[in-house]
């Protein structure tokens, strides 16, 4: 009885956890995203091109590993997309080229 | 099974062509050589192939993570999506050197790193002052230390800025230093003007800066004729002004042009022969043809030694050279005296050299005062030494002859003193003509 009550306790807390590192991954993903896009939007990625290209790299190869969910990897590409992306806005800004992003 | 194991035989399964699998170095080694040419090229591919080098870095991130998760197949399929970026990026860097960072950025064909001027086109690289700046960015272009500017001559040195004529242009740089209006390489005298170009002495130093104008060796401050070669500085009126260029040389207030005798000082122009040299160096003053120290009247024309000619004392006749006075002897010799009577014997002596047939004959003659016998010898030795005199004079010996005649011939009366002196005499008859 014990046990059984156990094991219903694990895969609770399993399924839990799993349902966490989908969500997590899906907002850094969204997040992410938002920030590719602001750049793809503006002139910022003519003038970082390097960066942008990093950034959506990074944020395809994050989708496709959420798309198999691998929430683990997927946050990890995010997060590199989200740099690049935030590179991408401080370099042409560097070179006094508006980005156009907005808060 | 180990990642590496698996790595190799999907590589051989999927047959990708990569040259690390197709040698069997697998994914590991693959990815380590991708690597290496990736950070190799890296630098030069974030200038000229951004995207392409990106895209390299990024999927060799994914190969990288795939391998060590043992995931094979991804990971090769990453490897070779990076591989194809980094060759499209070493391809667009090819050679071109502002990928390496060397830039032309003038655009005048010279790359930054070789370009004197950078950020000026200039395809001639000149630089004139050597400073390793080209002249078209270097704000001191002939390197003299004076900024372009305020330069009066820009592409020649000249620190000290001299401006002969001010006309604003360097002397270094001015064709015409001097603006006389004769250009440097024609000017004679380049630094002070001289529009006339005068050159004395034509040693092509312009008179206007020649310290020697007249060549003759002596500087102009120190010469007395600065004009006029004078290498002797003679200055006979002693006045500080050479003779060369003193227009009254022996400076008796007469100017040379109007001076009877320039060279010596004679105030008053006599000139008594008027002959247009002034006494005072006049050789002959009376041009009597008589020089002065041969001229018994040196101011007074004569031919007779320079003095007037005298009434004749001689008449010539058929028979004989008379003379209007007697010749006069010492008291009892035959020593002629007088002066009046060696000018009779030169006036005879003139009559025979004029007359060169004529031979004569001296006869002396006495009064009868004393014994015949000595009045004889008296008369003879007196003849003979006017014929002595003759001779010595320059009548040749032979054309004379001489003879005492004593007191036997008398032309007047011995019974007076007036008839006697008459008496006494000495005659030039003619033998032959």
């Amino acid at each position: 009885m014990r046990s059984w009550i156990l094991g219903g306790a694990l895969l609770v807390m399993a399924s839990q956890l799993a349902a966490c590192g989908s969500v997590q991954s899906t907002m850094k993903i969204r997040t992410a995203k938002e920030s590719v896009e602001a750049t793809s939007f503006s002139d910022a990625s003519e003038h970082s091109v390097y960066e942008s290209v990093m950034a959506e790299s990074y944020l395809e190869k994050a989708r496709l590993e959420w798309a198999q969910s691998d929430w683990q990897h997927a946050s990890r590409y995010a997060d590199r997309a989200a740099f690049w992306a935030e590179r991408a806005q401080e370099r042409a800004a560097e070179k006094g080229k508006p980005t156009g992003v907005t808060e | 099974m180990s990642a590496l194991t698996r790595a190799s035989i999907a590589c051989l399964a999927l047959g990708f062509g990569l040259a690390g699998c197709v040698k069997g170095q697998g994914v590991p080694a693959e990815l380590r050589s991708l690597q290496e040419e990736f950070e190799e090229h890296k630098i030069p591919g974030l200038r000229c192939a951004e995207r392409q080098t990106a895209l390299a870095e990024a999927n060799l991130d994914f190969a990288s993570y795939e391998a060590k998760r043992g995931e094979v197949a991804p990971a090769i399929r990453h490897l070779k999506i990076a591989r194809a970026n980094l060759e499209e990026a070493i391809e667009i860097i090819g050679e071109r050197p502002e990928c390496f960072g060397i830039y032309d950025t003038d655009g005048d064909g010279i790359l930054d790193p070789d370009d004197n001027c950078p950020l000026v086109p200039n395809p001639d690289q000149a630089d004139l002052d050597g400073d390793g700046i080209g002249d078209a960015c270097d704000d001191d272009i002939d390197g003299d230390g004076i900024l372009n500017e305020k330069d009066n001559c820009v592409y020649v040195p000249n620190p000290d800025q001299e401006d002969l004529d001010g006309d604003g242009v360097g002397d270094k740089c001015s064709d015409d230093r001097d603006g006389d209006g004769i250009t440097d390489d024609k000017d004679n005298c380049p630094d002070t003007p001289n529009r006339d170009q005068s050159d004395i002495d034509g040693d092509g130093i312009g008179d206007a800066c020649d310290d020697d104008m007249d060549g003759d060796g002596i500087l102009n401050a120190k010469d007395n004729c600065p004009t006029v070669p004078n290498a002797d500085q003679a200055d006979l009126d002693g006045d500080g002004i050479g003779d060369a260029c003193d227009n009254d040389i022996d400076g008796d207030g007469v100017v040379n042009e109007k001076d009877n005798c320039p060279l010596v000082p004679n105030a008053d122009q006599s000139d008594i022969d008027g002959d247009g040299i002034g006494d005072a160096c006049d050789d002959d003053m009376d041009g009597d043809g008589f020089l002065n120290a041969d001229d018994r009247c040196p101011t007074i024309p004569g031919p007779d030694f320079g003095c007037p000619r005298q009434e004749s004392l001689v008449v010539v006749t058929d028979t004989q050279i008379e003379i209007k006075e007697q010749i006069q002897f010492e008291l009892n010799k035959y020593t002629i005296t007088g002066e009046r009577s060696f000018e009779i014997l030169r006036e005879v002596a003139q009559v025979l050299e004029q007359n060169p047939t004529i031979r004569i004959r001296v006869e002396g003659h006495t009064d009868s005062q004393g014994s015949a016998k000595y009045n004889l010898r008296l008369s003879d030795g007196r003849a003979n030494a006017v014929r002595d005199w003759l001779v010595n004079y320059g009548i040749d010996r032979n054309r004379i002859t001489a003879e005492g005649r004593g007191e036997d011939e008398p032309i007047d009366t011995n019974a007076t003193s007036e008839g006697r002196q008459n008496n006494r005499r000495v005659e030039f008859n003619i033998t032959e003509r």
